[in-house]
Protein backbone atom coordinates (compact mmCIF):
# COMPACT_ATOMS: atom_id res chain seq x y z
CA UNK A 1 0.00 0.00 0.00
CA UNK A 2 2.99 2.29 0.29
CA UNK A 3 2.92 5.17 -2.12
CA UNK A 4 -0.84 4.96 -2.54
CA UNK A 5 -3.19 7.64 -1.29
CA UNK A 6 -6.67 7.17 0.11
CA UNK A 7 -8.03 8.26 -3.25
CA UNK A 8 -6.36 5.20 -4.75
CA UNK A 9 -7.46 2.84 -2.01
CA UNK A 10 -11.06 3.77 -1.29
CA UNK A 11 -13.88 2.19 -3.27
CA UNK A 12 -16.85 3.99 -1.78
CA UNK A 13 -16.86 7.68 -0.96
CA UNK A 14 -20.45 7.82 0.27
CA UNK A 15 -20.13 7.24 3.99
CA UNK A 16 -23.06 7.71 6.34
CA UNK A 17 -22.91 10.03 9.33
CA UNK A 18 -25.74 9.18 11.73
CA UNK A 19 -26.80 10.69 15.03
CA UNK A 20 -28.89 8.06 16.73
CA UNK A 21 -28.18 6.96 19.46
CA UNK A 22 -24.95 8.99 19.24
CA UNK A 23 -22.99 10.40 16.37
CA UNK A 24 -21.24 7.67 14.38
CA UNK A 25 -20.04 6.92 10.89
CA UNK A 26 -20.71 3.77 8.92
CA UNK A 27 -19.52 2.81 5.47
CA UNK A 28 -19.68 -0.20 3.22
CA UNK A 29 -17.24 -1.31 0.50
CA UNK A 30 -14.60 0.88 2.07
CA UNK A 31 -11.62 -0.37 0.09
CA UNK A 32 -11.28 -1.45 -3.52
CA UNK A 33 -11.68 -5.17 -3.98
CA UNK A 34 -8.00 -5.91 -4.61
CA UNK A 35 -7.01 -3.80 -1.61
CA UNK A 36 -9.50 -5.57 0.60
CA UNK A 37 -8.22 -8.97 -0.51
CA UNK A 38 -4.69 -7.96 0.44
CA UNK A 39 -5.88 -6.80 3.84
CA UNK A 40 -7.78 -9.99 4.43
CA UNK A 41 -4.90 -12.21 3.43
CA UNK A 42 -2.51 -10.39 5.71
CA UNK A 43 -5.06 -10.47 8.52
CA UNK A 44 -5.20 -14.24 8.31
CA UNK A 45 -1.45 -14.61 8.02
CA UNK A 46 -0.79 -12.31 10.95
CA UNK A 47 -3.21 -14.09 13.25
CA UNK A 48 -1.88 -17.46 12.22
CA UNK A 49 1.78 -16.50 12.58
CA UNK A 50 1.76 -14.50 15.77
CA UNK A 51 -0.77 -16.31 17.86
CA UNK A 52 -3.47 -14.49 19.74
CA UNK A 53 -3.86 -13.22 23.24
CA UNK A 54 -7.13 -14.08 24.91
CA UNK A 55 -8.86 -11.10 26.49
CA UNK A 56 -11.11 -12.62 29.12
CA UNK A 57 -13.16 -9.52 29.84
CA UNK A 58 -14.26 -9.30 26.24
CA UNK A 59 -14.19 -13.02 25.34
CA UNK A 60 -12.05 -12.39 22.29
CA UNK A 61 -8.60 -13.06 20.94
CA UNK A 62 -6.48 -10.07 19.98
CA UNK A 63 -3.20 -9.18 18.33
CA UNK A 64 -1.76 -5.67 18.54
CA UNK A 65 -0.29 -4.06 15.46
CA UNK A 66 3.00 -2.30 16.09
CA UNK A 67 5.45 -0.12 14.18
CA UNK A 68 7.14 -3.11 12.58
CA UNK A 69 3.99 -3.79 10.54
CA UNK A 70 4.90 -2.87 6.97
CA UNK A 71 2.45 -4.89 4.93
CA UNK A 72 -1.08 -4.15 3.71
CA UNK A 73 -2.44 -3.72 7.23
CA UNK A 74 -0.16 -0.74 7.75
CA UNK A 75 -2.82 1.33 6.01
CA UNK A 76 -4.63 1.38 9.37
CA UNK A 77 -1.52 2.73 11.02
CA UNK A 78 -0.94 5.47 8.47
CA UNK A 79 -1.18 9.21 9.03
CA UNK A 80 -3.59 9.52 6.15
CA UNK A 81 -6.01 7.00 7.63
CA UNK A 82 -5.69 8.69 11.02
CA UNK A 83 -6.54 12.07 9.53
CA UNK A 84 -9.44 10.63 7.54
CA UNK A 85 -11.10 9.28 10.68
CA UNK A 86 -10.27 12.37 12.73
CA UNK A 87 -11.89 14.57 10.07
CA UNK A 88 -15.33 13.30 10.99
CA UNK A 89 -15.20 14.37 14.62
CA UNK A 90 -14.40 17.53 16.46
CA UNK A 91 -11.52 16.19 18.56
CA UNK A 92 -7.90 17.11 18.86
CA UNK A 93 -6.54 13.77 17.72
CA UNK A 94 -2.81 13.64 18.51
CA UNK A 95 -1.58 10.98 16.08
CA UNK A 96 -1.41 8.23 18.68
CA UNK A 97 -3.07 5.08 17.39
CA UNK A 98 -3.70 1.68 18.95
CA UNK A 99 -4.81 -0.96 16.51
CA UNK A 100 -5.47 -4.65 16.90
CA UNK A 101 -6.85 -7.68 15.17
CA UNK A 102 -9.85 -9.09 17.02
CA UNK A 103 -11.27 -12.58 16.66
CA UNK A 104 -14.42 -13.87 18.33
CA UNK A 105 -14.92 -17.61 18.25
CA UNK A 106 -18.43 -18.86 17.56
CA UNK A 107 -20.54 -18.45 20.67
CA UNK A 108 -18.48 -15.64 22.12
CA UNK A 109 -20.43 -14.03 24.90
CA UNK A 110 -22.32 -10.77 24.66
CA UNK A 111 -20.18 -7.82 25.52
CA UNK A 112 -21.49 -5.10 27.77
CA UNK A 113 -22.34 -1.50 26.84
CA UNK A 114 -19.22 0.57 27.38
CA UNK A 115 -18.01 3.91 26.03
CA UNK A 116 -14.25 3.35 25.43
CA UNK A 117 -13.34 6.51 27.38
CA UNK A 118 -10.19 4.82 28.61
CA UNK A 119 -6.59 5.85 28.91
CA UNK A 120 -4.04 4.74 26.39
CA UNK A 121 -0.38 4.68 27.32
CA UNK A 122 2.46 4.91 24.85
CA UNK A 123 6.24 4.79 25.05
CA UNK A 124 8.16 7.95 24.31
CA UNK A 125 10.69 6.38 21.98
CA UNK A 126 11.58 7.27 18.36
CA UNK A 127 10.95 3.75 17.10
CA UNK A 128 7.36 3.88 18.32
CA UNK A 129 6.59 6.23 15.45
CA UNK A 130 5.59 5.11 11.96
CA UNK A 131 4.60 7.62 9.28
CA UNK A 132 4.20 10.31 11.94
CA UNK A 133 1.86 8.12 13.99
CA UNK A 134 2.83 6.90 17.47
CA UNK A 135 1.95 3.27 18.03
CA UNK A 136 1.94 1.15 21.18
CA UNK A 137 5.06 -0.61 22.37
CA UNK A 138 3.64 -3.42 24.45
CA UNK A 139 7.21 -4.59 25.09
CA UNK A 140 8.06 -1.27 26.76
CA UNK A 141 4.89 0.22 28.23
CA UNK A 142 1.66 -1.47 29.13
CA UNK A 143 -1.08 0.26 27.14
CA UNK A 144 -3.79 -0.06 29.76
CA UNK A 145 -2.05 1.37 32.82
CA UNK A 146 1.28 2.81 31.71
CA UNK A 147 3.41 0.32 33.60
CA UNK A 148 6.97 0.66 32.32
CA UNK A 149 8.44 -2.69 31.39
CA UNK A 150 11.99 -1.58 30.63
CA UNK A 151 14.10 0.78 32.72
CA UNK A 152 14.67 4.21 31.31
CA UNK A 153 11.55 4.28 29.16
CA UNK A 154 9.17 7.16 29.65
CA UNK A 155 5.45 6.52 29.39
CA UNK A 156 2.99 8.98 27.94
CA UNK A 157 -0.68 9.00 28.93
CA UNK A 158 -3.39 9.87 26.44
CA UNK A 159 -7.11 9.17 26.31
CA UNK A 160 -9.04 7.40 23.62
CA UNK A 161 -10.74 9.85 21.27
CA UNK A 162 -12.18 7.91 18.34
CA UNK A 163 -12.95 4.20 18.01
CA UNK A 164 -13.24 2.42 14.68
CA UNK A 165 -14.12 -1.17 13.79
CA UNK A 166 -13.34 -2.53 10.34
CA UNK A 167 -15.01 -5.87 9.61
CA UNK A 168 -12.82 -8.34 7.79
CA UNK A 169 -12.41 -12.07 7.12
CA UNK A 170 -16.00 -12.99 7.94
CA UNK A 171 -18.34 -15.48 6.31
CA UNK A 172 -21.41 -14.02 4.56
CA UNK A 173 -23.68 -12.64 7.23
CA UNK A 174 -27.45 -12.85 7.59
CA UNK A 175 -29.80 -11.36 10.20
CA UNK A 176 -29.93 -13.59 13.23
CA UNK A 177 -26.26 -14.67 13.06
CA UNK A 178 -25.20 -12.17 15.70
CA UNK A 179 -21.68 -10.80 15.84
CA UNK A 180 -22.90 -7.26 15.27
CA UNK A 181 -21.79 -4.21 17.19
CA UNK A 182 -24.64 -2.78 19.21
CA UNK A 183 -24.97 0.93 19.86
CA UNK A 184 -26.90 1.82 23.01
CA UNK A 185 -28.67 4.80 24.55
CA UNK A 186 -27.69 3.83 28.07
CA UNK A 187 -25.07 1.76 29.86
CA UNK A 188 -27.98 -0.14 31.39
CA UNK A 189 -29.46 -1.27 28.09
CA UNK A 190 -29.50 -5.05 27.65
CA UNK A 191 -26.82 -6.25 25.26
CA UNK A 192 -29.32 -7.73 22.87
CA UNK A 193 -31.53 -4.63 22.82
CA UNK A 194 -29.38 -1.96 21.21
CA UNK A 195 -30.83 1.22 19.76
CA UNK A 196 -29.23 0.09 16.55
CA UNK A 197 -26.58 -2.39 15.54
CA UNK A 198 -24.03 -2.62 12.77
CA UNK A 199 -23.60 -6.06 11.18
CA UNK A 200 -20.15 -7.57 10.54
CA UNK A 201 -20.18 -7.31 6.78
CA UNK A 202 -16.72 -7.54 5.29
CA UNK A 203 -15.08 -4.35 4.11
CA UNK A 204 -17.44 -2.18 6.15
CA UNK A 205 -16.58 0.25 8.89
CA UNK A 206 -18.07 1.73 12.04
CA UNK A 207 -16.43 4.74 13.72
CA UNK A 208 -17.46 7.05 16.54
CA UNK A 209 -16.08 9.55 19.00
CA UNK A 210 -15.42 8.19 22.48
CA UNK A 211 -17.64 10.22 24.80
CA UNK A 212 -19.39 9.53 28.09
CA UNK A 213 -22.39 8.30 26.08
CA UNK A 214 -20.80 6.36 23.20
CA UNK A 215 -22.15 3.06 24.55
CA UNK A 216 -21.44 0.12 22.32
CA UNK A 217 -20.78 -3.58 22.65
CA UNK A 218 -20.34 -6.92 20.93
CA UNK A 219 -23.46 -8.99 20.40
CA UNK A 220 -23.04 -12.73 20.75
CA UNK A 221 -22.24 -14.55 17.53
CA UNK A 222 -24.14 -17.79 17.41
CA UNK A 223 -23.38 -19.06 13.90
CA UNK A 224 -19.87 -18.17 12.84
CA UNK A 225 -16.69 -16.49 14.06
CA UNK A 226 -16.48 -12.70 13.93
CA UNK A 227 -13.30 -10.98 12.87
CA UNK A 228 -12.44 -7.31 12.80
CA UNK A 229 -9.69 -4.74 13.05
CA UNK A 230 -10.29 -2.38 15.93
CA UNK A 231 -8.44 0.86 16.34
CA UNK A 232 -8.46 3.90 18.54
CA UNK A 233 -7.23 7.40 17.90
CA UNK A 234 -6.20 9.32 20.99
CA UNK A 235 -6.22 12.84 22.34
CA UNK A 236 -4.41 14.67 25.16
CA UNK A 237 -5.76 13.73 28.55
CA UNK A 238 -6.08 17.41 29.46
CA UNK A 239 -8.53 17.95 26.61
CA UNK A 240 -10.79 15.26 28.05
CA UNK A 241 -10.55 16.66 31.58
CA UNK A 242 -11.42 20.14 30.35
CA UNK A 243 -14.42 18.93 28.38
CA UNK A 244 -15.83 16.06 30.43
CA UNK A 245 -14.01 16.03 33.75
CA UNK A 246 -11.45 13.58 35.01
CA UNK A 247 -14.16 11.32 36.36
CA UNK A 248 -15.17 10.60 32.77
CA UNK A 249 -11.97 8.67 32.10
CA UNK A 250 -12.57 5.05 33.01
CA UNK A 251 -9.61 3.05 34.21
CA UNK A 252 -9.40 -0.55 33.11
CA UNK A 253 -10.52 -2.99 35.73
CA UNK B 1 -46.52 15.88 1.25
CA UNK B 2 -46.49 12.10 1.64
CA UNK B 3 -46.87 10.19 4.90
CA UNK B 4 -45.33 6.81 4.17
CA UNK B 5 -45.27 3.78 6.45
CA UNK B 6 -42.90 0.88 5.93
CA UNK B 7 -40.28 3.41 4.91
CA UNK B 8 -37.33 1.10 5.67
CA UNK B 9 -38.66 -1.82 3.64
CA UNK B 10 -37.79 -2.59 0.05
CA UNK B 11 -40.70 -0.61 -1.37
CA UNK B 12 -40.49 2.20 1.16
CA UNK B 13 -36.78 2.75 0.65
CA UNK B 14 -37.19 2.68 -3.13
CA UNK B 15 -40.04 5.19 -2.83
CA UNK B 16 -37.91 7.53 -0.73
CA UNK B 17 -34.92 7.28 -3.07
CA UNK B 18 -36.99 7.94 -6.16
CA UNK B 19 -39.42 10.53 -4.90
CA UNK B 20 -37.72 12.46 -2.06
CA UNK B 21 -37.21 15.41 -4.39
CA UNK B 22 -40.81 15.28 -5.65
CA UNK B 23 -42.59 14.90 -2.32
CA UNK B 24 -41.92 16.09 1.20
CA UNK B 25 -41.83 12.68 2.85
CA UNK B 26 -42.40 11.65 6.43
CA UNK B 27 -41.13 8.07 6.43
CA UNK B 28 -42.33 5.85 9.29
CA UNK B 29 -40.52 2.66 10.15
CA UNK B 30 -40.19 0.31 13.08
CA UNK B 31 -36.72 -0.04 14.56
CA UNK B 32 -34.75 0.45 11.37
CA UNK B 33 -34.21 3.67 9.46
CA UNK B 34 -34.44 3.80 5.68
CA UNK B 35 -31.11 4.01 3.90
CA UNK B 36 -31.70 7.51 2.58
CA UNK B 37 -30.70 10.92 3.92
CA UNK B 38 -32.88 11.96 6.83
CA UNK B 39 -32.74 14.53 9.61
CA UNK B 40 -30.56 12.02 11.52
CA UNK B 41 -28.25 10.70 8.82
CA UNK B 42 -26.48 12.09 5.82
CA UNK B 43 -23.96 11.06 3.24
CA UNK B 44 -20.45 12.41 3.53
CA UNK B 45 -17.35 12.05 1.38
CA UNK B 46 -14.68 10.76 3.79
CA UNK B 47 -12.05 12.77 1.94
CA UNK B 48 -14.14 15.97 2.18
CA UNK B 49 -16.13 15.50 5.40
CA UNK B 50 -16.69 19.19 5.96
CA UNK B 51 -18.69 19.57 2.76
CA UNK B 52 -22.44 18.94 2.80
CA UNK B 53 -23.12 18.01 -0.80
CA UNK B 54 -26.73 18.79 -1.80
CA UNK B 55 -26.54 16.20 -4.54
CA UNK B 56 -26.21 13.63 -1.77
CA UNK B 57 -28.36 15.10 0.97
CA UNK B 58 -30.59 17.68 -0.70
CA UNK B 59 -33.63 15.41 -0.88
CA UNK B 60 -33.81 14.18 2.70
CA UNK B 61 -36.89 12.65 4.24
CA UNK B 62 -38.14 13.17 7.76
CA UNK B 63 -37.80 9.79 9.47
CA UNK B 64 -39.97 8.70 12.36
CA UNK B 65 -39.63 5.44 14.27
CA UNK B 66 -42.94 4.15 15.57
CA UNK B 67 -44.65 0.94 16.58
CA UNK B 68 -47.83 1.09 14.52
CA UNK B 69 -49.46 -1.60 16.63
CA UNK B 70 -49.82 1.02 19.37
CA UNK B 71 -52.62 3.60 18.92
CA UNK B 72 -50.66 6.21 20.84
CA UNK B 73 -47.82 5.84 18.36
CA UNK B 74 -50.19 6.38 15.47
CA UNK B 75 -51.36 9.64 17.02
CA UNK B 76 -47.75 10.67 17.52
CA UNK B 77 -46.87 9.93 13.91
CA UNK B 78 -49.68 12.12 12.57
CA UNK B 79 -48.88 14.85 15.05
CA UNK B 80 -45.23 14.87 14.02
CA UNK B 81 -46.07 14.87 10.32
CA UNK B 82 -48.39 17.85 10.68
CA UNK B 83 -45.98 19.68 12.96
CA UNK B 84 -43.20 19.20 10.43
CA UNK B 85 -45.04 20.05 7.21
CA UNK B 86 -48.43 21.55 8.16
CA UNK B 87 -50.20 19.20 5.78
CA UNK B 88 -50.62 15.62 4.55
CA UNK B 89 -51.55 15.13 0.92
CA UNK B 90 -51.13 11.41 0.43
CA UNK B 91 -51.00 8.57 2.93
CA UNK B 92 -49.17 5.49 1.64
CA UNK B 93 -49.59 2.47 3.91
CA UNK B 94 -46.68 0.24 2.94
CA UNK B 95 -45.82 -1.26 6.35
CA UNK B 96 -46.68 -4.93 6.50
CA UNK B 97 -46.08 -8.19 8.26
CA UNK B 98 -45.57 -11.21 6.04
CA UNK B 99 -45.00 -13.94 8.61
CA UNK B 100 -46.04 -17.37 7.38
CA UNK B 101 -47.79 -20.14 9.20
CA UNK B 102 -49.73 -23.15 7.97
CA UNK B 103 -53.32 -23.14 9.15
CA UNK B 104 -52.90 -26.72 10.40
CA UNK B 105 -50.65 -25.33 13.14
CA UNK B 106 -53.65 -23.80 14.85
CA UNK B 107 -52.19 -21.85 17.76
CA UNK B 108 -49.30 -20.49 15.74
CA UNK B 109 -51.57 -19.60 12.87
CA UNK B 110 -53.87 -17.62 15.17
CA UNK B 111 -50.88 -15.74 16.50
CA UNK B 112 -49.68 -15.02 12.99
CA UNK B 113 -53.14 -13.96 11.90
CA UNK B 114 -53.45 -11.59 14.82
CA UNK B 115 -50.14 -9.94 14.02
CA UNK B 116 -50.96 -9.69 10.32
CA UNK B 117 -54.35 -8.12 10.92
CA UNK B 118 -52.83 -5.73 13.42
CA UNK B 119 -50.19 -4.28 11.11
CA UNK B 120 -51.65 -4.94 7.67
CA UNK B 121 -55.26 -3.95 8.25
CA UNK B 122 -55.87 -2.27 11.57
CA UNK B 123 -52.86 0.07 11.49
CA UNK B 124 -53.76 1.48 8.03
CA UNK B 125 -57.32 1.96 9.24
CA UNK B 126 -56.23 3.74 12.40
CA UNK B 127 -53.71 5.87 10.59
CA UNK B 128 -56.22 6.99 7.99
CA UNK B 129 -58.75 7.70 10.69
CA UNK B 130 -56.22 9.76 12.61
CA UNK B 131 -55.26 11.81 9.56
CA UNK B 132 -58.93 12.43 8.85
CA UNK B 133 -59.59 13.45 12.42
CA UNK B 134 -56.52 15.64 12.81
CA UNK B 135 -56.50 17.30 9.42
CA UNK B 136 -58.52 16.21 6.43
CA UNK B 137 -62.05 16.48 7.74
CA UNK B 138 -61.53 20.18 8.40
CA UNK B 139 -60.57 21.03 4.82
CA UNK B 140 -62.81 19.23 2.32
CA UNK B 141 -62.31 21.94 -0.30
CA UNK B 142 -58.53 21.75 -0.05
CA UNK B 143 -58.68 17.96 -0.10
CA UNK B 144 -60.30 18.04 -3.52
CA UNK B 145 -58.16 20.87 -4.80
CA UNK B 146 -54.96 19.03 -3.86
CA UNK B 147 -56.30 15.63 -4.90
CA UNK B 148 -55.56 14.16 -1.48
CA UNK B 149 -55.80 10.43 -1.18
CA UNK B 150 -54.92 7.21 0.60
CA UNK B 151 -53.02 4.39 -1.06
CA UNK B 152 -52.99 1.05 0.73
CA UNK B 153 -50.23 -1.24 -0.46
CA UNK B 154 -51.96 -4.58 -0.68
CA UNK B 155 -50.95 -7.72 -2.57
CA UNK B 156 -52.17 -10.16 -5.16
CA UNK B 157 -52.25 -12.52 -2.20
CA UNK B 158 -55.41 -10.70 -1.19
CA UNK B 159 -57.01 -11.69 -4.47
CA UNK B 160 -55.55 -15.11 -5.28
CA UNK B 161 -54.68 -18.14 -3.22
CA UNK B 162 -50.99 -18.85 -3.74
CA UNK B 163 -51.01 -22.41 -2.55
CA UNK B 164 -48.36 -23.94 -0.36
CA UNK B 165 -46.82 -20.67 0.82
CA UNK B 166 -48.25 -20.59 4.34
CA UNK B 167 -49.55 -17.11 3.57
CA UNK B 168 -53.13 -17.51 4.73
CA UNK B 169 -52.82 -14.93 7.48
CA UNK B 170 -51.14 -12.44 5.19
CA UNK B 171 -53.67 -13.13 2.46
CA UNK B 172 -56.63 -12.59 4.78
CA UNK B 173 -55.21 -9.33 6.06
CA UNK B 174 -54.63 -8.02 2.54
CA UNK B 175 -58.10 -9.06 1.40
CA UNK B 176 -59.47 -7.13 4.34
CA UNK B 177 -57.30 -4.17 3.40
CA UNK B 178 -58.73 -4.24 -0.11
CA UNK B 179 -62.27 -4.05 1.22
CA UNK B 180 -61.23 -1.32 3.62
CA UNK B 181 -59.96 0.64 0.62
CA UNK B 182 -63.29 0.28 -1.14
CA UNK B 183 -65.32 1.36 1.88
CA UNK B 184 -62.99 4.25 2.65
CA UNK B 185 -63.35 5.36 -0.96
CA UNK B 186 -67.11 5.48 -0.59
CA UNK B 187 -67.26 7.24 2.76
CA UNK B 188 -64.25 9.54 2.59
CA UNK B 189 -65.43 10.92 -0.75
CA UNK B 190 -67.74 13.10 1.35
CA UNK B 191 -64.67 15.04 2.53
CA UNK B 192 -62.90 14.96 -0.81
CA UNK B 193 -60.52 12.11 -0.03
CA UNK B 194 -59.94 9.28 -2.50
CA UNK B 195 -58.81 5.82 -1.47
CA UNK B 196 -57.36 2.95 -3.51
CA UNK B 197 -55.19 -0.11 -3.06
CA UNK B 198 -52.16 -1.06 -5.12
CA UNK B 199 -51.83 -4.84 -5.08
CA UNK B 200 -48.53 -6.00 -6.51
CA UNK B 201 -47.27 -9.49 -7.14
CA UNK B 202 -44.02 -10.49 -5.51
CA UNK B 203 -41.40 -7.78 -5.94
CA UNK B 204 -38.61 -7.55 -6.82
CA UNK B 205 -38.76 -11.27 -7.63
CA UNK B 206 -41.65 -11.43 -10.10
CA UNK B 207 -42.01 -7.75 -10.97
CA UNK B 208 -39.71 -4.79 -10.52
CA UNK B 209 -40.09 -2.48 -7.56
CA UNK B 210 -40.17 0.38 -10.04
CA UNK B 211 -43.41 -0.93 -11.53
CA UNK B 212 -44.99 -0.81 -8.10
CA UNK B 213 -43.74 2.74 -7.65
CA UNK B 214 -45.15 3.66 -11.05
CA UNK B 215 -48.54 2.33 -9.97
CA UNK B 216 -48.46 4.30 -6.73
CA UNK B 217 -47.69 7.55 -8.48
CA UNK B 218 -50.29 6.94 -11.15
CA UNK B 219 -52.93 6.41 -8.48
CA UNK B 220 -51.80 9.47 -6.56
CA UNK B 221 -51.87 11.72 -9.61
CA UNK B 222 -55.04 10.24 -11.10
CA UNK B 223 -58.69 10.30 -10.19
CA UNK B 224 -59.29 6.62 -9.39
CA UNK B 225 -61.34 5.94 -6.30
CA UNK B 226 -62.18 2.57 -4.77
CA UNK B 227 -59.96 0.61 -7.14
CA UNK B 228 -57.70 -2.34 -6.43
CA UNK B 229 -54.86 -1.87 -8.88
CA UNK B 230 -53.14 -5.17 -9.55
CA UNK B 231 -49.52 -4.99 -10.64
CA UNK B 232 -48.64 -8.35 -12.13
CA UNK B 233 -45.91 -9.79 -14.30
CA UNK B 234 -46.47 -9.33 -18.00
CA UNK B 235 -46.93 -12.67 -19.80
CA UNK B 236 -43.58 -12.47 -21.57
CA UNK B 237 -41.58 -11.05 -18.66
CA UNK B 238 -41.09 -14.34 -16.80
CA UNK B 239 -39.57 -14.40 -13.35
CA UNK B 240 -36.88 -11.87 -12.76
CA UNK B 241 -33.92 -12.93 -10.70
CA UNK B 242 -33.08 -10.77 -7.74
CA UNK B 243 -30.28 -8.31 -8.35
CA UNK B 244 -27.75 -7.59 -5.58
CA UNK B 245 -29.03 -4.04 -5.17
CA UNK B 246 -32.48 -5.45 -4.32
CA UNK B 247 -31.07 -6.50 -0.93
CA UNK B 248 -29.79 -3.06 -0.17
CA UNK B 249 -32.78 -1.62 1.63
CA UNK B 250 -31.59 -2.11 5.16
CA UNK B 251 -28.00 -3.29 5.28
CA UNK B 252 -26.90 -0.59 7.68
CA UNK B 253 -28.67 -2.21 10.62
CA UNK B 254 -29.43 -5.69 11.75
CA UNK B 255 -33.10 -6.48 12.10
CA UNK B 256 -35.78 -8.61 10.56
CA UNK B 257 -36.32 -7.98 6.86
CA UNK B 258 -39.59 -6.21 6.17
CA UNK B 259 -42.07 -7.22 3.55
CA UNK B 260 -40.83 -7.16 0.02
CA UNK B 261 -43.68 -8.97 -1.62
CA UNK B 262 -44.55 -12.61 -1.92
CA UNK B 263 -46.26 -14.79 -4.42
CA UNK B 264 -46.03 -17.53 -7.00
CA UNK B 265 -44.48 -17.22 -10.40
CA UNK B 266 -46.61 -15.47 -13.06
CA UNK B 267 -50.23 -16.64 -13.27
CA UNK B 268 -52.73 -16.44 -16.08
CA UNK B 269 -55.65 -15.81 -13.71
CA UNK B 270 -57.18 -12.36 -13.75
CA UNK B 271 -58.13 -10.41 -10.68
CA UNK B 272 -61.17 -8.38 -9.80
CA UNK B 273 -59.60 -5.33 -11.37
CA UNK B 274 -57.84 -4.97 -14.65
CA UNK B 275 -54.10 -5.46 -14.46
CA UNK B 276 -52.36 -2.33 -15.64
CA UNK B 277 -49.06 -1.57 -17.19
CA UNK B 278 -48.35 1.73 -15.52
CA UNK B 279 -45.88 4.43 -16.28
CA UNK B 280 -44.61 7.02 -13.86
CA UNK B 281 -47.21 9.71 -13.39
CA UNK B 282 -46.60 13.41 -13.17
CA UNK B 283 -45.11 14.15 -9.80
CA UNK B 284 -46.76 16.67 -7.55
CA UNK B 285 -44.24 19.55 -7.49
CA UNK B 286 -43.53 20.75 -4.00
CA UNK B 287 -44.11 24.34 -5.03
CA UNK B 288 -47.77 23.61 -5.79
CA UNK B 289 -48.38 22.26 -2.34
CA UNK B 290 -48.22 25.46 -0.41
CA UNK B 291 -51.47 27.34 0.02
Amino acid sequence: MSGLSMTDLLENRRWWVRTDPFRHVIARSVFKENVYRSLEQEYRETLAANGKTYLDGHDLYGETLTADMTGALSVFLSREWHDLLAGFFDVNANCHVACGLHHHDVGSKDGFPHNDMNPGWFARTPDSVLDGVTLPRPDLVRYTDGRVLKPGVRAEETTRAIAAIFYINNQPWRPGYGGSTGLYRSVKDPSKRPATSVPPINNSLLAFECTPFSFHGFIENNRQPRDSIVMWLHQPKDDVIRRWGEHAIIQYS
Amino acid sequence: MCLLTGASGTLGTAFCRRFASAYDIVGVSGRRTPVVPTQGQRIVDPLLPEIDDPSHNGAAIYAVNADLSQPREISRVVELALARFDRIDVLVNAAASSARSPILDGPKFIETLDAALQLNTLAPALLAAQVVESFWRHYPGDNQAFNRNIIHISSTSGVYVHSGDGLAAYSVSKAALDMLACHMAEEYSAIGIRCNAVAPHSFPRAITTDRVLDAIVEVDNGQANGEIVLVEPTPTAGTRSRAPEDFDSGWLEESESSLDGRGSPPSSRSGRAQARQTTRGRSKPKAEQKT
